[in-house]
């Protein structure tokens, strides 16, 4: 027992007796304030890493209440889209950097989004989940912070309020579902997707300098091709989804979004 | 003589015998006012019943208590000041609201019938379908959903910013302003403080008082205990659920897949909660989407054996109960309603 004691004890001592490595620059991201020597693992910042969201209907600009024509022939107008990103991820010389702070609640009616912080390296091409991710998804949303796309205290957040958790993708609107489709747009149609199996991981190759104090990443969203693939008509199945009532619909739908999305050049 | 065995092999427990309090966490939160002092809140559980769970960033005080039950009553909470939990869940009908299907905002209709929220507290799943497995998500839902309050808790936040008594019981229950997280705590406690077990099957079954039930409802207890019927293997006391997810054979195509919808497995499709018969007698109309109005209606659909779904539940089967044994049998469903619970002034605002 006292050999036991004693090893406990030395390695104790010679645990306390170590100086600790690691970032001693306060300036750093990952500064140590316990750390005594410098290992070189500072990670310093670059501020105001942005996100611009160029939203779109095909080729035209996004508007809401304006009438567009689906791959379909169906003349439909948007009255609410909304869509979560997560798990921004830059990969550059030092390697993967995921963001802090990796939840965004893209509308089109806003185009820029702060994003926190990024490491200075050049990069080569980030990702990110077009959703929620899992672990996220199954928080409760009260326990967010109030400044959190996820928060239930932040009006715009989208949640079932269930286990399923948040619904990733909200396209609303109306819908001419007229067989003649005669321009009558009046039916609605809802799109409310989520649940763990309808995020999509996205990737860009993109070169991205984040050696000055501010980082720009731009990508477009087409609202409408989102709704490729689509027959909305009378019958309410071909257009209204929460995706647990109908999961071809809601499934149908997550398969534009690799194409709805691209890199803004 | 059935009867009578098993009668004589019921327990006897002393009512009120449990209790749990939130001293410890009252003191903790409450260390840092001045003048308040957290009120312990004493929770009194029928002796029969078992433990229940409390969150451990939730622990019962008075004030949050206090606080979720006006919450609880607030219309404000929905779109157009309307509705409130209390529309779906009143008190007189055992916290139902006698709908076929609930309304919302606007009398927009939900998906399906409102749930008891007797017990609730000790309900390892929420909603019909199980969708959720804790008070404090289940209490925000209904603010964001279109079909029943359709409104937002920060809409919600501002329309008491200015409101002075609901800042102060904020504070004194979460030490916290008001915000997504003491609304949802607040609400899901006093939610725990819902609890029905004085009915006369209690005084009969568990306090040995054997003057409170008629000789029909005697005769249909045992029908409902007994093994050939099955209907306690589901609906097992003391809560008279089991809180599985079962198929009862309603229809041969349900328009509704129930526990599907969060498991996505087949196998689950026309499973729905089974529900405590609690208060039954209070909580018309019946299953999950309200389409039986009478428990006869419902006797009568248990006796005949479901329609064979497959994924119908074998213990659904035809039972070949008599006119008098059904009645019996109703009669000690009956006996479930605890009159107590529906006229306790804690539970009112």
């Amino acid at each position: 027992m006292m050999k036991y004691l004693s090893l406990i004890l030395l390695g104790l001592i010679g645990f306390t007796s170590c100086n600790k490595d690691g970032c001693i620059d306060p300036t750093a991201l990952n500064y140590d304030p316990n750390a005594e020597n410098d290992d070189g693992t500072c990670v310093y910042l670059a501020e105001n890493l942005n996100l611009s969201v160029y939203s779109k209907l095909g080729q035209a600009d996004f508007a809401y209440n304006t009438d567009v024509v689906t791959d379909g022939g169906r003349t439909i107008k948007f009255t609410r889209a909304q869509m979560y990103m997560s798990g921004f991820t830059f990969n550059g010389t030092g390697g993967g950097y995921q963001l802090l702070n990796p939840h965004a609640l893209i509308k089109p009616e806003v185009m820029e989004y702060n994003l926190g912080y990024l490491p200075q390296d050049m990069y080569t091409s980030f990702s990110f989940t077009a959703g929620v991710d899992s672990a996220s998804n199954h928080m409760d949303p009260a326990t967010f912070s109030a400044a959190s796309a996820l928060s239930s205290n932040n009006p715009d957040h989208m949640h079932w309020g269930w286990d399923p958790g948040y619904i990733f993708y909200v396209l609303e609107g109306l819908v001419d579902t007229s067989a003649a489709m005669n321009g009558l747009v009046d039916a609605p149609f809802i799109f409310h997707v989520g649940t763990d199996i309808h995020k999509v991981d996205l990737a860009f190759v993109s070169q991205i300098d984040a050696s000055s104090d501010s980082v720009n990443v731009s990508i477009n969203i087409d609202w409408l091709k989102l709704l490729d693939g689509t027959d909305m008509t009378a019958e309410v199945d071909s257009r209204s989804t929460h995706t647990m009532n109908n999961p071809p619909l809601a499934t149908l739908m997550v398969a534009n979004l690799d194409e709805a999305i691209s890199l803004h050049q | 003589m059935k009867q009578l065995a098993f009668i004589n092999n019921r327990r006897f427990f002393h009512r009120l015998g449990k209790s749990t309090t939130g001293c410890i966490a009252a003191a903790i939160l409450l260390s840092g006012c001045q003048n308040d002092v957290a009120q312990p809140y004493n929770q009194q559980i029928p002796a029969w019943f078992p433990e229940l769970e409390i969150p451990a960033d939730n622990q019962l005080t008075q004030e949050r208590i206090d606080l979720g039950k006006r919450l609880f009553y607030e219309p404000l909470l929905s779109l157009d000041s309307s509705v409130s939990c209390a529309t779906c869940h009143q008190i007189s009908k055992a916290f139902t609201d006698g709908l076929t299907i609930s309304e919302g905002v606007d009398g927009v209709l939900g998906l399906r019938n409102a749930p008891t929220l007797a017990n609730i507290g000790f309900s390892p799943t929420l909603f019909h379908d199980g969708g959720v497995d804790n008070l404090e998500l289940q209490s925000q839902q209904p603010i964001f959903s279109d079909m029943e309050m359709k409104f937002s808790i920060a809409g919600f936040l501002d329309r008491i910013e200015e409101d002075e008594s609901y800042v102060q019981m904020f504070m004194k229950a979460y030490e916290r302003a008001p915000d997504a997280f003491g609304i949802s705590r607040a609400i899901a406690a006093f939610e725990r403080t819902i609890i029905s077990g004085n009915s006369r099957f209690d005084q009969f079954y568990y306090e040995a008082d054997e003057n409170v039930l008629s000789e029909s409802e005697i005769r249909g207890m045992a029908l409902f205990f007994s093994t050939e019927n099955k209907c306690a293997d589901c609906h097992q006391p003391p809560l008279f659920t089991n809180f599985e997810f079962e198929n009862v054979g309603l229809y041969s195509a349900y328009p509704d897949s129930g526990r599907a919808r969060i498991t996505h497995l087949s196998s689950d499709n026309g499973k729905f909660k089974v529900p405590t018969l609690r208060n039954i007698e209070l909580t018309a109309p019946y299953m999950h989407d309200g389409s039986m109005s009478s428990l006869q209606e419902v006797v009568n659909h248990f006796n005949e054996g479901g329609v064979g779904h497959i994924n119908q539940s074998s213990d659904v089967q035809p039972l070949s109960l008599s006119e008098q044994e059904k009645q019996d049998l109703v009669a000690f469903l009956a006996s479930l309603t605890d009159e107590l619970f529906i006229s306790n002034s804690d539970l009112m605002y």
